[in-house]
């Protein structure tokens, strides 16, 4: 029964579990998001500014990216971000805009020394990940990997959303 | 072999764990034998090797004190010969990296020095060969067989944080790393093996602990070894009582004709480990296979994250104008080609067999749109836990998807049906 259940796991590995978990993925952040952007549509007021509109929809589309995807750093940290900025009422992008900057300066250091440097773009790579600042060493390729995929599946899906509704 | 070993310390961890589970089952044996054989003494062979390395994995089996035996191991008589990485074979004035996560890997089998394994294979395991497998959770009875410890070594990488290594015997606990903030890869069984264990590795982690740092050898390297371990492994967890083991050294040692000073000694085990990793986020980044170079890697890293950013700030801005006219119908959404084919699902029929085992239909979907959240979670539970359980791993589909997809078989069929 083991050596079966072994056996099983191989074939599993080797139809490409990923896409089972991109599929699960797609199916947890649209039933999400189509809610909530539901939601959005019935409350939306014609004297709702678009801002307001476009930052919910924000809002929205980062919890969703969350929710499918717990259980890692970076959906942690999203998830505090999103909730802080939520509460202040703050554009995600202002934040968005932060993390460019930040890089920007990390590139313009000009450091010497190629182990610097590459640290240094480690920190970049980490601020671009939300809550990233805190992974530890151990786990930064885990994360970005899961963070890059993520941010891939949502951007697919999010464009199929977008194709079907126009 | 060992020599091997021990000069392939990052390099393709496959065949090294076959012959090191093999070498450590060999010593496990050897050890339960002469489980009596103080540590001391049995190895004290050639004095004049001040040879830094330590072999943990052989420190839980001979007691509390066993860390202290370390230098001793390196001097194995023959009997030690397989388990001791460290082979006569090699030059003294070679030294290896060796990874000594112990107890990270092995539920059942003492001894098993899988840390060292598990830290090497999970730099490549994360391939899908088991990354983070749930061989080594708690309700599984999986077997210590040498597949499961691939799988668990490709796990044990992911876990070193939040993860407590299934120990049932005295083996040292893998955790100590888990206890980073965060805790990085959260898992649940992480969590579970967490709780379950960590009265037993209070125990022992605290007798482990300070042994290592009694290690009496002359030789200054062997003194240094401690602090390598500890500042490479263990970043950010000191307290010994903490509930994670803090044993899971790296024991480090310096390739010839290469500095030895234990501060660059552990440098050069975090920037190999980063290059691993750098591999590995190679494939996932597009175009960035033929690119050899860490900086540049970053670099196309970077602005990878930020495009992809970017691109999901105008595509939600321009969903929030379209939102006036929205018109879901998720079941159809999630069915459709381009779905799949964007998310490069290679089994097309996945998704609609998925959706046609949807219990909801899609008029209802339409019609009451609170009912969706509901609606969702009739779907057969199990394998939706249990995907998402393994999402979480990302790679390590093996059982739970096996789960899954033995539930998705009764419910649904897997041919496409649309």
């Amino acid at each position: 029964m083991e050596a079966q259940q072994q056996n099983k796991r191989r074939r599993v590995y080797s139809m490409e579990p990923n896409k089972i978990v991109q599929s699960i993925f797609a199916r947890n952040y649209l039933s999400y998001l189509v809610s909530a952007l539901m939601k959005i549509k019935e409350n939306t007021s014609s004297s709702k500014d678009h801002n307001d509109i476009c930052k919910n929809v924000k809002y929205e589309v980062e919890m969703a990216m969350v929710l499918s995807a717990q259980g890692f750093a970076w959906s942690n940290g999203l998830k505090v971000k999103l909730q802080r900025e939520h509460i202040n009422n703050v554009a995600t992008t202002e934040g968005d805009n932060n993390k460019f900057e930040s890089y920007n300066l990390g590139m313009e250091k000009d450091l010497v020394r190629e182990d610097k440097e590459d640290e240094e773009k480690m920190k970049n790579l980490m601020s671009l990940i939300p809550g990233g600042e805190e992974i530890c060493d151990e786990q930064v390729v885990n994360e970005l990997e899961s963070y890059i995929k993520c941010l891939h599946m949502q951007v697919n899906v999010l464009q199929c959303l977008i194709a079907e509704t126009c | 072999m060992g020599g091997e070993e021990n000069t392939m310390e990052f390099q393709h961890g496959n065949e090294n764990i076959m012959t090191s589970e093999m070498d450590i089952s060999s010593v496990s044996n050897m050890a339960k034998s002469s489980s009596e054989v103080p540590n001391h003494h049995h190895f004290l062979g050639s004095s004049a090797w001040d040879n830094p390395l330590i072999s943990l994995s052989q420190a839980h089996t001979f007691g509390g004190s066993s860390m202290v035996s370390h230098n001793d191991f390196a001097n194995a008589n023959s009997t030690y010969n397989p388990l001791v990485l460290e082979n006569q074979g090699m030059s003294s004035t070679s030294h290896l990296v060796q990874y000594s996560n112990l107890g990270g890997m092995i539920h059942k089998i003492p001894s098993y020095g899988s840390g060292s394994f598990s830290e090497m294979v999970g730099s490549f395991g994360q391939h899908g060969s088991g990354g983070d497998h749930v061989a080594n959770t708690s309700g599984y009875p999986i077997p210590p067989q040498h597949y499961n410890h691939i799988k668990d070594a490709g796990n044990q990488r992911g876990h070193f944080n939040g993860e407590q290594s299934q120990v049932e015997d005295s083996v040292h606990e893998d955790g100590g790393t888990g206890s980073a903030p965060g805790s990085g890869n959260r898992r649940k069984r992480g969590i579970d093996q967490n709780s379950t264990f960590s009265p037993n590795k209070n125990a022992e982690g605290d007798g482990m602990k300070d042994s290592p740092r009694k290690i009496s050898d002359g030789s200054k390297e062997a003194e240094k070894k401690p602090k390598v371990e500890q500042s490479g492994k263990q970043t950010k967890d000191n307290s010994p009582s903490g509930d994670a083991s803090k044993d899971n050294f790296i024991h480090v040692r310096a390739r010839r004709g290469q500095a030895t000073n234990s501060h660059s000694l552990a440098e050069r085990v975090r920037r190999e480990k980063i290059s691993e990793r750098m591999r590995l986020l190679q494939e996932l980044v597009p175009g960035c296979n033929k690119i050899t170079g860490k900086a540049v890697m970053l670099d196309e890293i970077i602005n990878y994250v930020q495009s992809l950013q970017q691109q999901v700030e105008f595509l939600s801005m321009k969903l929030a104008t379209v939102n006036p006219e929205l018109n879901f119908d998720v079941e159809r959404l999630l069915s459709k080609d381009i779905l799949q084919s964007r998310i490069g699902l290679g089994i097309g029929g996945f998704v609609p067999g998925m959706s046609s085992s949807h219990p909801f239909p899609s008029a209802s979907f339409q019609g009451n749109m609170s009912g969706l959240p509901s609606s969702s979670t009739q779907f057969p539970p199990l394998p939706q836990n249990a995907l998402d359980h393994d999402f979480q791993n990302f790679y390590g589909m093996g059982y739970d998807s096996n789960t899954a997809l033995d539930n998705l078989g009764p419910n649904g069929r897997l041919k496409p049906e649309l």
